[in-house]
């Protein structure tokens, strides 16, 4: 799909497809661990909500 | 006259011979180079955004002085004595300690509050670190090897001690203007978000009014919730777990009840004192050498997309979540921009917003809330960060 962008050479320095395919996997791995990291966070704040009562302030 | 004749007391001679004794005063003058006028220029622009502007003039300013510092030939600052080097080494090249301690007293000035009770604007301080990832994907696209493409990208993290940590921790060839990009851009945040938001959302969107009811928070809540993150951030981004657990154990402290000094001390006299030594010690990347060089406008540049889209990746989800919320319970899709990091200054830009298309439309206390969890998932995301870039042998 990204053959294309084969050997191709940036301001910056080489591009392959595989730097590119390596990034979008960075970008969907990345995005979904911070994701399930919040939404735990989320889920933990909601047990504690439920659970610590509004006795201990 | 006297110099250049033979009608006073010192001849042509003399006057040179007096002149090579003193040559050693002039060495300095004969060592600048035109990189080190560049860095002298960047060093006056830093001061004069901080002093002028008032942009994050706490960073900006020390990190201005030691642009110029660090760019005077000889500089004795630098080299196996010198100061800024000796602060660079120790404070951040051998534990990251400056970063990371003053994460403690950022955690310390947090109210977590305004998020536990409206805890759904957690997942905008998610969304809201898009910017990081599409960043990597374009510097990658330029041709950056995957080591800078990841430092540039958490430019976007809107959080300057993680730039510095991540770029320091992946050695990238471009830490100085990383660190001059986050923290410039982050004042930048009243600039930058208007025009991104407006450009993603109607004017109808942004009238969206969203009334605030807190649900009341136990103290309880608010010591285990500090504790609690630690053990996820850990479990599941054991690279945060620096960041994570510094920001969580200054929170701790000053929601513990019991340590209101060292809570004071953390918000004030030791973020203040890394705060003066972090921004001088960073200049040691701002040596000409180092920094005068195209492709740092190109860093530059990159992190501004990653601002821009940050904004945009929180907007877009607010707009999403919308999609499944029922009428009354819409967001405001500005809040999702406030999941960024800048804290507090895309809460302040989103109630202005808010203000602006309608005049009882008050969203500070949600924004709030999305900026505060932007806090955490800025830290997270460069745990993440590393995480990935440690399961690439990097």
């Amino acid at each position: 799909m990204f053959g294309f962008l084969a050997a191709y050479a940036g301001p910056a320095g080489p591009v392959s497809s595989a730097d590119v395919l390596t990034a979008l996997g960075l970008m969907g791995k990345g995005m979904l661990g911070i994701f399930i990291v919040m939404a735990l966070i989320y889920l933990l704040t909601y047990i504690l909500n439920r659970t610590t009562g509004k006795d201990g302030r | 006259m006297a110099i250049c004749g033979h009608r006073g007391g010192i001849t042509r001679k003399g006057a040179l011979q007096l002149l090579n004794g003193f040559a050693f005063l002039v060495g300095g003058v004969a060592g600048v180079t035109w990189k080190m006028l560049v860095m002298w220029a960047v060093g006056g622009l830093l001061i004069w955004l901080a002093v002028k502007k008032d942009f994050e003039p706490s960073l900006l300013l020390p990190m201005g002085f030691g642009a110029i510092l660090v760019n005077l030939p000889y500089t004795g600052v630098l080299g196996d004595s010198g100061i800024i080097q000796w602060l660079f080494q120790k404070g951040i090249a051998a534990s990251e300690a400056l970063p990371l301690l003053l994460f403690v007293g950022i955690g310390a000035m947090i109210d977590f509050g305004p998020l536990l009770s409206n805890p759904r604007m957690l997942l905008f301080g998610g969304a809201a670190q898009f910017g990081i990832f599409f960043t990597v994907l374009l510097a990658t696209l330029l041709g950056f090897p995957m080591r800078d493409a990841m430092p540039i990208g958490v430019i976007g993290a809107a959080d300057g001690p993680t730039s510095i940590l991540v770029s320091q921790v992946l050695d990238s060839h471009y830490k100085g203007a990383i660190a001059v990009a986050a923290y410039s851009y982050m004042a930048l945040v009243p600039v930058i978000q208007p025009v991104a938001i407006r450009a993603v959302t109607t004017k109808k969107e942004r009238s969206i009014r969203m009334p605030y009811r807190p649900d009341e928070v136990s103290q309880r809540t608010k010591i285990l919730f500090p504790i609690f993150v630690t053990i996820i951030a850990g479990l599941i981004a054991p690279d945060s777990i620096a960041l994570v657990g510094m920001l969580m154990f200054g929170n701790l402290i000053r929601e513990c009840g019991r340590l209101e000094g060292l809570s004071k001390t953390a918000q004030g006299p030791l973020a203040n004192l890394i705060t003066i030594f972090l921004g001088i010690t960073i200049s040691f990347q701002m040596r000409a050498d180092a920094f005068v060089r195209w492709d740092t406008l190109l860093v530059m540049a990159l992190g501004f997309v990653a601002f821009v889209f940050d904004t945009v990746g929180g907007v877009l989800f607010a707009k999403l979540m919308n999609v499944f919320l029922p009428a009354g319970k819409k967001i405001n899709p500005m809040v999702g921009a406030a999941g960024i990091s800048a804290f507090p200054m895309s809460a302040r830009v989103i109630q202005k917003m808010g203000l602006q298309e309608d005049n009882q439309n008050h969203l500070l206390m949600h924004a709030i809330g999305a900026n505060v969890a932007g806090q955490i998932g800025s830290v997270v995301a460069g745990g993440i960060i590393l995480s990935l870039a440690h399961g690439m042998g990097l």
